[in-house]
């Protein structure tokens, strides 16, 4: 997979800005759902986008962990996305986000056992065959676990990124988050990832409730997750990475500071083993 | 040990549990519910509490993006109102799309059976607003191309309206109160009057306009297409004292001039 550098997501919030200068970042990832629309400024913002720079769609809603039957006509629409703006890859949750068809928007968590990975994995093989390409699937912030589970949420994603042949976007700010909320070590997280499946990071800020840290997306990424991205880049080399920020969303230039950063630690890390120096693949197509 | 729920049932119940967070007392039921549910619970946060992180955010999550398509609804509602009234709506119609801009297409409807009808056409307004921005993009019949026809191929003209095409007849004068509540301003939806009010998209800008009766209906005309010939026809029966061809051309002028006419694919 090729190296797109740092990117942040695309909002509203910037869709003027985008129109007026070019961001001093690398890639941008769209939310599937904001742009299965017909027509309007939405799309058109985005068609501008990527007449510049790679983008990647990244959904909330395709639901692999539900019950519910698989929801055609939202993989249909995905796929007419990627038709027309051919992104880089595809990405969604390894979650579920409603029963009973309907859709709570949030990203629940699974238990994680073999009856979970069975059904999962399946949906995810069915998916990818629907719209004729591998899917990215990320690891979720979480609140609650569940007593039945019989293995860890990283062994389970590299499980199921094994059996259905899927790749995986790490979030390192929710392994973070999740790693606080129930008492592990985010560094065997990391650890556990297979390498080779890893196409994408996440970063984001989140919030710290006393009892448990909320993934709200509304801050700056925070020290500690500034430190474990290090990490990560020195577990599993330099993969792409996205500033995610959904609430209270700042000025483009605030974004670019956080891309920035990321850079900065990137090139540090690369320095020490004599790669390139952090930015877009030139061989990308666009 | 009891037996765990299979990935179905676990979901079921879940669904309905986390539904409860708008409701007033959603807390008690989770908190007798959770001891039900294979959920690891510790010192720093029980089950039910992990639970109701979950349930909140739910709600306040649905209801922050509902009332992004509704400002003005939400502002005359107010805070504590609004939440009462989506708790309730969310109740009625649980938000089964995978968009959220979706949850709240049912809410002028919902408002219009439980509330004064001033609320419920700002509602209708300001959804017609919200549909009208991502509406199909279609490219506009033009003036020029209009006026290059021979005479003879006048009747046959086919017009027909853009997609984002949204006409309203509200019984309340929507559009003044809608903007005097994005003034800061109260409601008074006992002053001014009402009239029938036309939302359509030029170019990427939505718009709203106050338009004349004979116009609403003629422009419902225009969402399935019709002749010009057939439009003449039909304004000759509303309104036999003018020259129909008259007042067809006249609508026609302004509507080309909005951009409200798509050009045949």
């Amino acid at each position: 997979m090729s190296d797109l550098g740092i990117g942040i997501g695309l909002r509203t919030t910037h869709f003027t800005d985008l129109l007026e200068r070019r961001a001093h970042v690398d890639w941008f990832e769209a939310i599937s759902e904001n742009f299965m629309m017909d027509g309007g400024r939405p799309l058109h913002v985005l068609e501008h986008v990527r007449s510049d720079f790679p983008i990647v769609f990244h959904g909330v809603s395709l639901s692999v962990g539900t019950t519910d039957p698989l929801d055609d006509e939202h993989l249909a629409r995905l796929r007419k996305l990627d038709r027309r703006f051919e992104p880089q890859w595809i990405s969604d949750h390894l979650c579920w986000t409603g029963a009973k068809r309907h859709n709570l928007h949030d990203l629940l968590p699974l238990p994680w056992n073999e009856e979970v990975l069975d059904h999962v994995s399946t949906r995810v093989a069915r998916a990818q065959d629907a719209l004729g390409r591998r899917l990215v699937l990320e690891n979720v912030s979480s609140y609650l676990t569940f007593s039945h589970s019989t293995m860890s949420e990283a062994e389970f994603l590299s499980a199921l990124a094994e059996r259905a042949d899927c790749e995986i976007l790490l979030d390192v700010n929710n392994v973070y988050v999740s790693a606080f909320n129930h008492g592990f070590d985010p560094r065997a997280f990391i650890d556990a990832m297979p390498r080779e499946r890893v196409v994408q990071l996440h970063l984001a800020g989140h919030r710290d409730c006393g009892t448990h840290l909320l993934d709200t997306h509304d801050a700056p990424v925070c020290d500690e997750v500034w430190e474990l991205y290090r990490y990560t880049l020195g577990r599993l080399g330099r993969v792409p990475t996205l500033i995610e920020w959904d609430g209270d969303v700042p000025p483009l230039e605030t974004l670019e500071d956080e891309v920035a950063r990321a850079r900065r630690i990137r090139d540090e890390l690369a320095a020490g083993t004599g790669e390139e120096p952090t930015g877009a693949d030139p061989t990308v197509a666009t | 040990m009891p037996i765990p729920p299979s990935l179905l049932e676990l979901q079921h119940r879940l669904e309905s549990l986390l539904s409860l967070g708008g409701s007033a007392d959603g807390a008690r039921q989770l908190a007798d519910a959770a001891p039900g549910l294979p959920i690891v619970g510790d010192d720093r946060l029980g089950a039910a509490e992990r639970l109701d992180v979950y349930a909140s955010a739910i709600f306040i999550r649905i209801r922050d993006a509902i009332a992004e398509d509704y400002p003005a609804t939400h502002a005359a509602l107010g805070p504590e109102d609004w939440g009462a009234q989506i708790a309730r709506y969310v109740e009625a119609h649980p938000t089964d799309h995978p968009d959220l801009r979706m949850a709240g297409r049912h809410l002028p409807d919902f408002l219009r059976a439980c509330g004064p009808a001033w609320v419920a056409d700002l509602a209708d307004l300001e959804r017609s607003l919200a549909e009208a921005f991502t509406a199909a993009n279609a490219a506009p019949l033009r003036t020029e191309s209009v006026q290059a026809l021979e005479p003879g191929a006048w009747p046959d003209l086919w017009v027909r309206a853009v997609p984002s095409l949204r006409v309203l007849l509200p019984t309340t004068p929507s559009d003044e109160i809608r903007r005097r509540l994005l003034d800061g301003k109260p409601a008074a939806p006992d002053e001014g009057h009402c009239a029938p009010i036309r939302v359509w998209r030029r170019d990427l800008r939505v718009f709203q306009r106050r338009i004349e009766p004979l116009e609403e209906r003629a422009l419902r005309l225009l969402v399935a297409g019709v002749t010009f010939a057939d439009l003449c026809d039909w304004i000759d029966e509303q309104d036999g004292e003018r020259y129909a061809s008259e007042i067809a051309v006249g609508l026609l002028t302004r509507w080309l001039g909005d951009e409200l006419l798509a050009a045949e694919a």
